[in-house]
């Protein structure tokens, strides 16, 4: 207990540090859920979380084990495997096995998971990582995957402590399960980072799972070993903060144990470790290994696939992320890193009013109509301030969903504000209020009004188009009014010096405010000069 | 290529298989059938030659305690469990003993078709679009049955583990 304390008040204290003379490898092993309609061996619903309120709902006779009852293999799972083993450059095996690894606990009354021990679903891929992309200290860094194989989830089990009992739901089990298991490649906390993001995000982008770690569709185990020596798998890590505070007190421990030089004596064997929120605690070694008895499962047929599967699952992959990125932050979008992450890094999407693909999609339609109808002249940031910024900005703030926007909005309507503002005819102040008054009434109709939206007719009812003849006298009123209600002299002797030239600006800035940007700043530029009688 | 076994499966038509084919007279009733089917017309015997437990291969004490503490099973009549274990193994050593076809692949060791046809493109599309069907007779439909009735100690929907099945297993 005196050890453990220690680890945690250190870590709390310090800035983590890996040291030099102590190096760090790490691998990954991560669960995915695939978010196939069905399970995996029953056609009963794949719905883990959403139906968390209703126990024991989506189960067939097979998902609780009855007797007598047997597999019968999803094959929609082996199209979202392929599109991952496709997505990750593994090989993919045309003739891979399920196994039986045969554990009791009360999560898996068939006695068994079945998993692919044997002959696993692919192998030898890999996950680049790079600097420009994934904030990793190298240029670029090689993960390899080991392989990924396809298995069962079991049941979930709520332990109430009170009443010495587990609560057991299978609404869980039979989902299908890839565990993918990369090579101890990780040296630093940064790759191990980006290379959850960079899956995380691959998952979703493919649409083979949810990836959220929040609810148990993505879960990770780390093993991890210190100048060479036997390997610590770390177990039972819920989220992001866990994973890493693990990896932290696991390094500390083992750079500790070597220091004091009893790495011979304790860290030959390996270990599994689980996390309990402030350090990690010893949950099997050596002595207490499981004998998994694996077999080849008799009663499912060996998956075997012909040699057109592969290529036909690879004309449905979509672009990959960092192809995607790549795009738009060359011409024509030309795109900085953060805004084209904004456009394809998906969130988890359970509050979000978009999707990354919708988004990408509105962006790029848009921006294809734009460029049409603006010609040679197009602003290639004008899409990007309206789309990543305004508009998302609007629809946050009045919480509407992007499917919603283009019911009134289409790319084709959001391109011509666009060309109001291109060719000057709102100002970006009028185009904002405009903006946000679409959107509101919109939502204030219901969503649902039916008129079409006329943005001429609207500009002209709110007088937000620009004033391109303003009275010569109306404008003098105003400027002199500024002039006034600044009282400032030795700002206005220093514009009329010319020392101060640049105080203009701010004069023609506040006739811009006062007007809402529907006058030109070049009327306002001429009329104080006049009014001072400005020389230079 | 797998039929899905239903729970009223008659489990003795297994058991009377003969390895001989007869044809006897026809039956009249379903009574008939049912007395036929419950008669069994070989046993293990016939097929395996006797074995006998020698004090040779009664596994130790040591061995069976740590058997059960790797199955979570309670420490109990050891000398009982001795003798049982000595049983099985020798049963085991008679079967490993028996003539087998050495060319079959271990991995192909199923009840089905050993090399199917491997499967096309087109085949999972198609396949799965047919999968999407839910059988309710295999209680596949989504609250179609009471999934926890069947178990003598339940709570609010879900099934009770005590704690002896879980935790503290060591």
């Amino acid at each position: 207990m005196i050890g453990r304390r220690a680890y945690g008040t250190r870590l709390a204290g310090q800035k983590f540090k890996l040291l030099p003379e102590y190096k760090l490898r790490c691998g990954l092993e991560i669960h995915t859920q695939l978010c196939t309609a069905n399970k995996l061996f029953s056609a009963s619903t794949n719905s883990p979380f959403a139906a968390a309120d209703k126990p024991n709902y989506h189960t067939s006779y097979f998902d609780v084990s009855l007797p007598g009852t047997q597999p019968l293999f999803n094959h929609e799972v082996l199209l979202l495997a392929t599109k991952l083993s496709i997505a990750l450059n593994c090989d993919v095996n045309l003739n891979s096995q399920f196994d039986r690894k045969h554990y009791f606990y009360g999560d898996q009354p068939l006695g068994y998971q079945i998993t692919q021990h044997y002959s696993p679903f692919a192998s030898n891929g890999f996950l680049r990582l790079r600097s420009i992309f994934d904030d990793i200290d190298q240029d670029s860094k090689i993960i390899e995957i080991q392989q990924l194989q396809i298995e069962q989830d079991t049941g979930k089990s709520v332990y109430k402590e009170q009443d010495s009992k587990s609560l057991i739901d299978f609404n869980r089990s039979n989902v299908p399960l890839i565990e993918m298991v990369t090579r101890p490649d990780f040296t630093d906390l940064k790759q191990i980072r980006s290379f959850l993001k960079k899956y995380q995000n691959l998952v979703r982008h493919l649409g083979v799972s949810t990836g959220d770690l929040e609810t148990g569709a993505m879960r990770v185990d780390v093993n991890i070993s210190v100048n060479d020596y036997a390997r610590v798998e770390l177990k039972n890590l819920p989220n992001t903060s866990s994973i890493f505070n693990a990896i932290k007190f696991e390094y500390q421990r083992h750079v500790d144990i070597i220091r004091n030089g009893d790495a011979e004596e304790t860290l030959t064997h390996s270990q599994t470790r689980g996390w309990n929120g402030s350090s990690t605690v010893k949950l099997r070694s050596k002595e207490t290994t499981i004998d998994y008895r694996y077999m080849p499962d008799p009663e499912l047929p060996r998956i075997t696939l012909a040699e057109d599967f592969v290529p036909g699952v690879s004309q449905l992959m979509p672009e990959l992320p960092d192809q995607v990125l790549e795009r738009l932050m060359s011409a024509p979008y030309s795109l900085s890193l953060k805004d084209a992450k904004i456009l394809t890094i998906n969130s988890n999407s359970h509050d979000q009013l978009y999707t990354q693909h919708q988004l990408q999609q509105f962006y790029l339609d848009t921006f294809k109509m734009y460029q049409q109808q603006a010609g040679e002249s197009f602003n290639h940031k004008l899409p990007t301030n309206w789309i990543i910024h305004e508009l998302l900005g609007n629809m946050n703030k009045l919480e509407i969903y992007l499917e919603k926007v283009v019911e009134i909005l289409p790319p084709e309507e959001f391109s011509n504000l666009l060309m109001f503002i291109h060719e000057g005819k709102v100002s970006k102040a009028s185009a904002k209020l405009l903006l946000f008054h679409i959107l509101n009434s919109f939502k204030e109709s219901n969503f649902k009004s039916t008129s079409s939206l006329d943005l001429s007719s609207l500009i002209k009812e709110f007088e937000l188009d620009a004033i391109e003849v303003v009275p010569q006298e109306d404008l003098r009123q105003i400027c002199q009014g500024i002039i006034d209600d600044l009282g400032d002299d030795n700002m206005i002797k220093g514009i009329i010096s010319g020392k101060k030239k640049n105080s203009l600006k701010y004069l023609v800035g506040q006739g811009m405010r006062l007007s809402q940007g529907r006058i030109k700043p070049h009327l306002f530029e001429s009329t104080f000069k006049d009014i001072l009688g400005v020389k230079w | 290529m797998i039929t899905r076994v239903r729970l009223n499966f008659p489990r003795k038509l297994m058991s009377t298989y003969r390895r001989t084919g007869v044809v006897g007279p026809k039956f009249e009733n379903i009574h008939q059938v049912e007395a036929y089917l419950s008669k069994s017309f070989w046993t293990i015997e016939d097929l395996l030659p006797r074995y006998d437990i020698t004090k040779e291969n009664i596994p130790s004490e040591e061995t069976v305690k740590s058997l059960l503490k790797l199955s979570g099973l309670p420490m109990q009549n050891l000398k009982d469990m001795q003798l049982k274990l000595a049983n099985q193994l020798s049963f085991i050593n008679t079967l490993h003993n028996l003539p087998v076809d050495e060319t079959i692949d271990a991995n192909h060791a199923r009840i089905m078709i050993r090399h199917p046809k491997p499967l096309s493109f087109n085949d999972i599309e198609m396949a799965t679009s047919k999968e999407m069907q839910k059988d309710e007779s295999l209680g596949e439909v989504s609250g179609s049955w009471d999934t926890v009735e069947c178990s003598k100690i339940h709570e609010n929907g879900f099934f009770v583990v005590r704690e002896g099945l879980i935790r503290n297993r060591d």
